[in-house]
């Protein structure tokens, strides 16, 4: 979407910020405007203003199709459903899923401010191929182990995700290698055991190289 | 590991179950084997099937003026009874009139309490604990691995004491593993074991419905060949019970039919599984060399892939007398067919017991061929009206007469 440019991409520090632009009242009136609610004119100026600084709180760290995440961690939204961003934002919210950031960010949030948030990640368009060496050793030996292990049952087998479960294909891969290890270490849980099922009996050699692969899938 | 913290005891138990679970080789893999989740065992490898997958509900619970336009008979009323309350699927009442509401996979493991319009969370981290059932004064929870009971709970509901083990002899596997429980007029406290696959043969102590004493003794099979039932009752004329079983995934769009049964003879009936389908038709695997005249047919079918889960005999007296004795089932609704459909239907009885036409009570939970709510467990209330909880929206409904 649009980047504010004078907070350029050190966007880190803005869940700490005081007043910073992520005023609860705000976000909830730019994002149901982001969400398609009806709004008075009078108020559509002001409202744009809002949801471009929303958004761009969220741009400035996760980056956009056109834009990579500030961080090699940090994951890129563009390709995500709105399912799976909703419930991420939810369990950030709730603790299950610890992030010092989000969480700030998402703290005071209300449940519309979140499913609006979470309509706009899923609006996003696809994400553009990233560029990168690919090991093609690395990259083969992930390529079996994502078929040996199912990861297309849920995942759809273009690693494109679908519903609640987020697209692998392309993300940003030391993003995925700390999700694997988080989710075989238990740190991180979703809706139901799955990933940790899967997981649980692979060595970390084994997330690298699926990792590598999801990360360059298609390429 | 599931959507919430688990004590250490309940990770050790999952752990071991998972690691039961995650060995199920897919059949038929031409290629490496390769492993897939228990619920994608079976499906299409290509075409349309290949797509279908369970639904997840949103993780948010609908505002109650979100909530779906729901239809009724005419002469019926249905409204907002609470919202807010996500994952609300089992229901009961307790003496004093609270109503208790169970969860699964997205309610953090809780149980929670609805006295005056007001919610209140009276238990967290359970293990899945998706059945409840209220005797005596008690509040019984029971997950896939134990049944524990809450004593005197409505006087302590906002300090309920220790649980007190009354089971724990369950295989605590969660496929299929989570409950519906219920007294019987026997005062045994009825238990199902789910198959733990989609489908397979050679699990003694699973695909069974059994019966305990009160304090967790005696344990006799009731019922054979269930694969999972998460839904009985009790016929208030006979006693005898009935109960909904969810029928084999991915065998076709159609094909099998999900059952409503009839126990005629406790511990003796063999329901089919997983030799036999909705009485009619033999599993393609399974079901060489056998017949289905071998085993206890349904009393009525519900449609295919329908997921019956909750169902009550309508025992009050303010619904018309059609209705009265009748058998109201929460049809939560296909995820492996392309077309959905969910709703609470009402099975109608004939004067010798035998199911003379089912047809859909309460409706309006799908929506251009996708979920908008999902009935998950009936309840009818010592006034008459009916609770409908709606794992989906996190919503219960409750539906009176007016004439």
């Amino acid at each position: 979407m649009r980047d504010s440019g004078s907070r350029g991409r050190g966007g880190r520090h803005h869940a700490a910020r005081p007043g910073g632009v992520l005023t609860r009242a705000g976000l909830a009136f730019a994002l149901a405007l982001a969400g398609g609610a009806a709004v008075p004119p009078a108020q559509a100026a002001a409202t744009a203003e809002a949801e471009a600084e929303a958004v761009a709180a969220c741009v400035d760290c996760h980056g956009t199709a056109s834009g990579e995440p500030v961080t090699p961690e940090t994951p890129a939204l563009a390709g995500l459903t709105e399912l799976y961003a909703l419930y991420q934002l939810v369990y950030f919210r709730s603790g299950q899923r610890k992030n010092e950031i989000m969480s700030e960010l998402v703290r005071e949030m209300s449940d519309d401010d979140l499913r609006a948030l979470a309509a706009w990640v899923g609006s996003l368009p696809l994400p553009e191929p990233r560029g990168g060496p690919v090991d093609r050793a690395l990259h083969d030996r992930g390529a079996a182990l994502v078929r040996s292990h199912g990861c297309g049952s849920c995942h759809e087998p273009d690693l494109s995700g679908r519903e609640h479960l987020p697209r692998l294909a392309g993300q940003q891969e030391a993003y995925l290698l700390a999700a694997l290890r988080d989710y075989k270490a238990g740190r991180r849980v979703g809706l139901q055991a799955a990933m940790a099922e899967v997981l649980s009996p692979m060595t970390d050699d084994d997330l690298v190289a699926m990792a590598h692969f999801m990360a360059n899938a298609g390429r | 590991m599931t959507a919430f913290t688990l004590s250490n005891g309940v990770k050790l138990a999952l752990a071991t179950a998972l690691l039961a679970v995650a060995s199920v080789p897919a059949a038929a893999q031409d290629k490496k084997e390769e492993e897939v989740p228990f619920w994608a065992v079976g499906r299409p490898t290509t075409g349309p099937g290949a797509a279908l997958a369970p639904v997840a509900a949103p993780p948010l619970p609908t505002a109650a003026d979100k909530l779906p336009r729901l239809n009724v008979p005419a002469g019926f009323k249905v409204e907002v009874f609470a919202s807010g309350i996500p994952d609300a699927r089992g229901l009961r009442e307790g003496d004093k009139g609270t109503i208790f509401i169970s969860t699964l996979f997205g309610g953090g493991g809780k149980i929670y309490a609805l006295v005056d319009g007001k919610t209140k969370e009276i238990a967290k981290d359970l293990f899945l604990p998706n059945g409840v059932e209220f005797k005596d004064g008690a509040l019984y929870v029971a997950t896939p691995k134990e049944i524990i009971r809450y004593d005197d709970i409505e006087a302590n509901l906002d300090n309920p004491p220790a649980p007190v083990t009354v089971f724990d002899d369950l295989p605590g596997v969660v496929p299929h593993g989570w409950k519906f429980i219920k007294f019987g007029p026997d005062g045994k406290l009825y238990v199902p074991v789910g198959t733990p696959c989609n489908i397979c043969e050679e699990q003694a102590d699973y695909a069974k419905i059994f019966r305990i004493n009160a304090d967790g003794t005696g344990k006799e099979d009731v019922a054979l060949g269930v694969r999972n039932t998460v839904g009985f009752d009790f016929d208030p004329k006979t006693g005898d019970l009935w109960f909904t079983d969810n029928q084999r995934d991915w065998l076709s769009e159609d094909m099998p039919l999900d059952e409503l049964n009839h126990v005629t003879q406790p511990g003796k009936q063999h329901f089919g599984y997983p030799y036999c389908h909705s009485g009619i038709m033999t599993d393609p695997q399974y079901g060489w060399g056998h017949s289905c005249d071998d085993y206890s047919s349904p009393a009525a079918t519900l449609g295919p892939h329908a997921a019956p889960l909750g169902m009550r005999f309508y025992t009050g007296s303010a619904f018309p007398e059609a209705y009265q004795g009748a058998i109201f089932i929460a049809r939560h609704g296909p995820w492996n067919s392309h077309t959905k459909y969910a709703d609470v239907s009402v099975a109608f009885l004939d004067k010798n017991g035998s199911v003379r036409a089912v047809e859909p009570f309460l409706t309006g939970f799908v929506i251009d061929n996708g979920y908008v709510g999902r009935p998950n467990d009936v309840l009818v209330l010592k006034d008459g009206s009916m609770l409908v909880s709606d794992d989906f929206n996190g919503a219960i409904y409750r539906i009176s007469y007016e004439g």
